[in-house]
């Protein structure tokens, strides 16, 4: 489709534009965590250019993140809780979803409608009972009672339902008819074309669980397990706010679930795309 | 459908349902019965101080439909557009797509304090910036006009790029075949979107209304970290009020009632969403020939 | 795919038993504390831990403290043996069923006649103790000579007789506004209260007119409706409206304001001494707390950190003791000298008061604790009068009319307390 010269520089100009708004406040936080407490304030106002650009860069607070914060520990806590969320979580969703999506059986419609809603339930208003829950199952305090809540997701179900609906009858009855067993239908032929979901889905998961920070607070109570969004908010003491070091702090944070999403988000727009348009 | 034998099915959902049925349906049970089962009775006693005794309960629910009147429709629209913003043929736009995904990946709670530092009555980034352009400084969180759109910005600013990804997807599933015909027949972009182009995502625009919706309904986090439901409490919303039942004054029961109510409202809106969204005319919209 | 699934799944087993591994041997006591108070905790379990190798205590540190203790005291949960307790929380731990009767344990292993009275007021619920203060916390006006001395202004000296006004503080921080930032847009100010709009710190200004935090706990209309709230509430705005104090959302702002140089005075806690150290270039005084011209009343807010034991614990004799050793043993001694606090021990404060080389702001500090002080209200509903007059004083600094305000405070407070 043939487009003016004029048009392009405005659609440009509004990306541009855009663009600039929704990374403006991650500019600010990764400036101000290259500066000391006192240069940050001394000029939030009045506006200039120091007010983004330092007058003496350091990395002196990324130092003291890892150093006299400990950050290290938080960090692969929280990868490693994340990265077993994101497996057990695909897999449980998957196999649940391959019924939901491939076969028949009494009370489907009603189990699938129960299982959707329960993403509408705010986490906030159960938490008490959950945590009671996990406290009886001798949980807390474990990476399982951290993870386990987590793991079944309505969302995520839903994306993997709708795109094994999508998967051509006749792959599956040619396989059939080749004598598969259910278990070599499902590991060898859809999850090996479930590709973009799979992605969409751990990403989902991965960064869920890592920006996470009620549940982690209440469940992961020693300093050896505890998560990173907890360890975050340690930087807030009675006797007042560490802002650089916190915004070091963030930056690290964020980072992480930034380099995975970033070239993964072909995969993970592919992954919504299956099945949600059909009219 | 693959045939199988009987117990099969029920086995490989059975992990997910248990888990959700331990760690959600029953919490919401048992906290939703919280509001009718106390001290061993069942009692309406929580929801008669709720709904005639409870000025702060009403004034809250009216925070909470004012906020989100408008939030739902505003993020509704300007993800639509982002997506269609996106969805051009353009050197980069995978860049730009990227960036406007930045914000999902940092946590709701360091979005606000961020937002809450930028909009800041003194000393916030934004008002210097007004001031060094001569415009006079503006209230923002603290003032009882001002606070509740600061909220609309926050959380659109943090919302849309999650949102804009449906869309986008929704968009991608078109075949651009319609709209060269639709060209053909002298069809304006406007008309194009509204007639062919959303009519064909109303799956995809169903779903990501009932997902933004109870999204927004249940929000509070801006409340907690930034307003603290003020100023005069013209940002505390029904969420935000059954956190403080519950952690901050201890009155759980309270907290329950204001839940379910919330709860209860969620479903009516979505089903008024089904029911407006539902297939009127389904002739029309299969003429253009969705093909895939 | 099979192996990666096995391989995954003792992963995941092998991670449970970790934290579990991790476990010194058998820790039978757990106390959970503020974050930010390590350095004095860490000092003093230590040397408990050397003593008592039977009893280790272990501390876990978190800043989001009370939802945690909600969460776990709040389903009975023996998890925890000592819990911290802010001194107002005292009586809703007490009212919520948390904390330990610690009566059956004075006279064996719990004294309470090292403790200054002020302190120990707290302590009780229904007529039980179940506490110990661990500190005397007290808060007294910082102020930057530097900055003060470059608006040409010499403070005249200030003696408890003859304290400073909050309309010299207002006068001289105008002048010194004047002097470095005529057309303000440097962003400075005069006074920082570092916990503005926190009832904590915002108490003092109506106690400093003779008003009470709190007359009668079921209803504020009485301690609200009084001329030195609604005076203390104008005068707050007033000092907002002339630019001479700056309600910032966060308070942590407030005080990072001062600490970088461009704030002339500073009502502040005990806690800030250490921190006084980071302002560069400007010599920070700390003196007695201000008054009000026409009351001369001086009304230091006051409060401390208490340690209590939790109602669930399984070895309540041994955390009392524990305690005891903590708040008024020698693990307070260590405590002490590693956070230069504020000693709740009677023996302590008359020791301060009575050196004559002891650092001028603890004595200072002492001096206040005894005769200054103002405890917040001893009710066990205080998280609710918290959570109300937090909002009130926001409203406040937003510009609210202040009957309005007060109306909507007397409102919320009645329909919680239903």
């Amino acid at each position: 489709m043939k487009r003016s010269g004029a048009k392009t520089a405005v659609l440009y100009a509004l990306l541009v534009l855009i663009a600039m708004v929704m990374v403006f406040p991650l500019i600010y936080s990764f400036s101000s965590s290259l500066r000391t407490n006192e240069e940050i304030f001394r000029y939030i106002s009045p506006v200039s250019v120091h007010t983004i650009i330092p007058v003496h860069a350091t990395f002196e607070n990324y130092v003291r993140v890892f150093r006299d914060y400990g950050f290290l520990q938080p960090i692969w806590n929280t990868l490693a809780v994340c990265f077993l969320s994101v497996g057990f979580g695909c897999l449980i969703n998957s196999v649940a979803a391959m019924a939901f999506a491939m076969m028949d059986f009494k009370g489907k419609k009603l189990i699938y409608s129960v299982i959707l809603i329960t993403f509408m339930i705010p986490f906030e208003s159960i938490s008490l009972p959950m945590y009671r829950i996990t406290y009886h199952l001798h949980l807390l305090n474990t990476f399982t009672g951290i993870i386990l809540p987590g793991l079944a997701s309505g969302m995520v179900l839903f994306l993997f339902v709708q795109f094994f609906k999508d998967i051509p009858k006749e792959i599956l009855e040619a396989a059939i008819v080749d004598g598969a067993s259910l278990r070599h239908l499902f590991f060898k032929i859809i999850l090996p074309m479930s590709g973009a979901v799979l992605v969409t889905s751990a990403l989902m998961q991965f960064i869920g669980q890592w920006n996470s920070y009620l549940w982690p607070l209440l469940v992961a109570q020693s300093k050896s397990l505890r998560l990173i969004q907890t360890r975050l908010t340690d930087f807030n003491t009675e006797e007042g706010t560490e802002w650089a070091a916190k915004y070091a702090a963030i930056m690290v944070s964020a980072i992480i679930p930034l380099s995975l999403f970033l070239p993964l988000q072909k995969y993970y727009i592919a992954g919504v795309t299956s099945g949600s348009v059909k009219g | 459908m693959l045939r199988v034998k009987k117990p099969v099915p029920y086995l490989m959902i059975s992990v997910a349902c248990i888990l959700l049925l331990v760690f959600r349906v029953i919490p919401l049970c048992s906290s939703l019965l919280g509001s009718i089962y106390i001290n061993g009775a069942f009692t309406w006693d929580t929801f008669d101080k709720l709904f005639f005794h409870d000025a702060i309960f009403w004034k809250s629910m009216g925070v909470t439909l004012r906020l989100n009147v408008v939030l739902i429709p505003v993020q509704l629209v300007v993800s639509l557009a982002l997506a269609l913003l996106v969805n051009h043929e353009l050197k980069g736009v995978g860049a730009f797509r990227t960036m406007f995904m930045t914000p999902f990946s940092i946590s709701g709670v360091v979005n606000c304090l961020i937002w809450g530092m930028l909009l800041a009555k003194n000393n916030g980034v934004v008002n210097g910036l007004l001031n060094s352009f001569g415009l006079p400084s503006q209230g923002f969180w603290s003032d009882k006009n001002q606070a509740i759109w600061c909220i609309v910005a926050e959380s659109t600013w943090a919302g849309t790029g999650y949102w804009m990804i449906f869309f986008l997807s929704g968009l991608k599933g078109i075949d651009s075949s319609i709209y060269e015909s639709a060209a053909l027949d002298g069809c304006t972009p406007f008309r194009r979107l509204v007639s062919i182009t959303l009519p064909l995502m109303k799956r995809t625009v169903l779903f990501v209304m009932v997902a933004n919706t109870t999204a927004n309904l249940l929000m509070f986090t801006p409340m907690k970290t930034i307003t603290n439901g003020g100023p005069m409490g013209s940002t505390n919303t029904l969420m935000y009020e059954a956190y403080k039942s519950s952690f901050q004054f201890n009155k759980p029961a309270r907290s329950s009632a204001i839940v379910t109510v919330l709860l209860v409202m969620i479903a009516l809106v979505c089903a008024l969403q089904f029911f407006l969204m539902r297939d009127r005319d389904e002739a029309r919209v299969k003429k253009g020939g969705a093909a895939k | 795919m099979k192996k990666a699934l096995s391989l995954l799944l003792t992963l995941c087993l092998l991670l449970t038993l970790f934290p579990a591994a991790l476990a010194e041997g058998a820790t039978p006591m757990k106390f959970i504390q503020i974050a930010g108070k390590e350095p004095g905790y860490d000092a003093a379990t230590a040397r408990w831990n050397e003593l008592h190798p039977e009893a280790p205590v272990t501390v876990d540190y978190y800043s989001s403290v009370y939802e945690v203790i909600e969460a776990s005291l709040g389903i009975g949960s023996p998890e925890y043996d000592i819990i911290a307790i802010d001194s107002p929380k005292v009586g809703d731990y007490g009212l919520k069923g948390y904390t330990a009767d610690l009566d059956p344990y004075v006279g064996s292993v719990i004294d309470t006649s090292v403790y200054l009275d002020s302190t120990l007021n707290y302590c009780y619920y229904d007529g039980h103790l179940t506490a110990l203060p661990i500190t005397a916390g007290i808060s007294f006006l910082y102020y930057n000579k530097t900055l003060i001395e470059q608006a040409g202004i010499e403070l005249r000296e200030i003696t408890p007789e003859n304290r400073l006004t909050f309309e010299e503080i207002e006068e001289i921080s105008l002048k010194v506004l004047d002097a470095v930032d005529p057309n303000r847009d440097q962003g400075y100010s005069g006074l920082a209260f570092s916990q503005a709009n926190l009832i904590y710190q915002m108490l003092q200004l109506p106690t400093s007119m003779g008003e009470k935090g709190l007359v009668d706990d079921q209803d504020l209309s009485s301690t609200l409706h009084t001329d030195g709230w609604r005076n203390a509430a104008l005068y707050y705005q007033k000092l907002i409206d002339e630019g001479v104090t700056d309600p910032s959302l966060d308070n942590a702002l407030n005080f990072e304001k001062f600490m970088s140089g461009k704030c002339a005075f500073m009502l502040g806690t005990i806690s800030f001494l250490s921190m006084v150290s980071r302002v560069q270039d400007s010599e920070i005084v700390i003196t007695y707390n201000p008054v009000f011209a026409d009351y001369s009343i001086p009304a230091a807010p006051t409060g401390s950190w208490c340690v209590g034991v939790s109602a669930f614990s399984q070895n309540k004799e041994k955390a009392a003791e524990y305690v005891q050793f903590i708040c008024g043993g020698e693990g307070h001694d260590i405590y002490i000298q590693a956070t230069n606090g504020f000693s709740a021990v009677k023996a302590d404060a008359e020791a301060m008061l009575a050196d004559e080389n002891a650092d001028y702001a603890m004595r200072i500090g002492t001096y206040e604790v005894a005769h200054a002080a103002v405890s917040r209200p001893v009710t066990p509903y205080y998280t609710t009068y918290e959570t109300v007059m937090n909002e009130f004083w926001r409203n406040v600094a937003s510009g609210a009319d202040v009957d309005e305000a007060t109306e909507a405070a007397i409102e919320a407070y009645a329909i919680y307390m239903q």
